[in-house]
């Protein structure tokens, strides 16, 4: 029985001949061999770039965070120096600056009443305008 | 024609068309093998590919410890030992609803067909199969198979018959 199972085995073997293009066979092998060669490239490139990343992940822990305050800071200045009522502020001040000035040199030449009478007008005024 | 030493050795110079002279030598007998094994042109094309991919890969840094056809053997065994494992998973799991029988096979006076055979096949322990593959798909002497597989040749026939016996029991 057992030689009769390796008997058919031999047999079933017997007169195989497949005919096969050898020329398309290489090409196509060339083909896969050149398809390997770019995944081999392209799964390097991700190891190196993943690589970089974990490296510069590394390199930034334990480093201050700096920013935040400063975009507080920003942030606040921007919210106070856009609206309306903080433009006209700085139009006071820049009155106010002028009006010291002028003060100042009113004392320079000696007009101590006039001095006196201008400061009394920025009192005024800026109780007018707030 | 060339033989294989001067082959490998032109292809390890970077010669590629050394290399596509080795393929055309092993061509026939290698897809032979394959198509003993899955009755399937396309299949066995495939496998083909595959061997000559890794040969291509390896045979930079062949050595020539061992004659280049032993080499091809355990390649080509490799291959179909790893193809008749994922065909054995591919039928526990009926992925292949239709079993074809090989064009071959008609002629034939057998009670079973290739494909049960070698799905038969996938289910002996590795040495047995690695045995029965050299032996029945590429008919090769216990010498060359005790080669291929680092084993005595007793070691072979003794396991090729193991093999036999299971195989005649799955095929009743």
């Amino acid at each position: 029985m057992t030689q009769k199972l390796e008997q058919q085995l031999n047999t079933m073997n017997d007169g195989h001949h497949i005919s096969i293009n050898e020329n398309d066979f290489i090409q196509g092998l060339h083909g896969r061999i050149v398809q390997s060669r770019q995944r081999r490239q392209t799964l390097l490139a991700s190891f190196v770039m993943v690589g970089v990343l974990w490296l510069s992940t590394l390199t930034q822990i334990g480093a201050p965070i700096e920013n935040h305050g400063q975009y507080f800071v920003d942030y606040e200045t921007e919210y106070f120096e856009t609206d309306f009522w903080n433009l006209n502020d700085t139009d006071l001040y820049i009155d106010t600056s002028y009006y010291e000035d002028l003060a100042v040199y009113l004392l320079e030449e000696g007009d101590l009443w006039d001095t006196l009478d201008l400061l009394n007008e920025i009192e005024l005024d800026k109780g007018y305008t707030l | 024609m060339q033989n294989d030493y001067d082959l490998i050795q032109k292809y390890q110079q970077g010669d590629i068309s050394a290399f596509d002279q080795l393929v055309k030598n092993h061509l026939s007998n290698t897809i032979g093998f394959f198509f003993n094994i899955t009755s399937d042109k396309m299949a066995s094309e495939d496998l083909a590919q595959d061997v000559f991919l890794k040969l291509y890969k390896h045979l930079k840094t062949f050595r020539f410890e061992s004659a280049f056809t032993t080499y091809l053997y355990r390649v080509n065994v490799n291959t179909a030992n790893t193809w008749l494992s994922r065909n054995k998973w591919k039928n526990l799991f009926h992925l292949d609803q239709a079993p074809d029988r090989g064009e071959y096979d008609t002629d034939l006076e057998t009670e079973w067909t290739r494909k049960e055979l070698w799905d038969a096949v996938a289910k002996l322990p590795k040495k047995q199969r690695m045995v029965v593959i050299m032996r029945i798909g590429q008919e090769l002497p216990y010498k060359e198979i005790a080669n291929v597989t680092n084993m005595s040749v007793g070691t072979a026939k003794v396991n090729y018959h193991h093999a036999i016996k299971r195989l005649k029991e799955v095929l009743k």
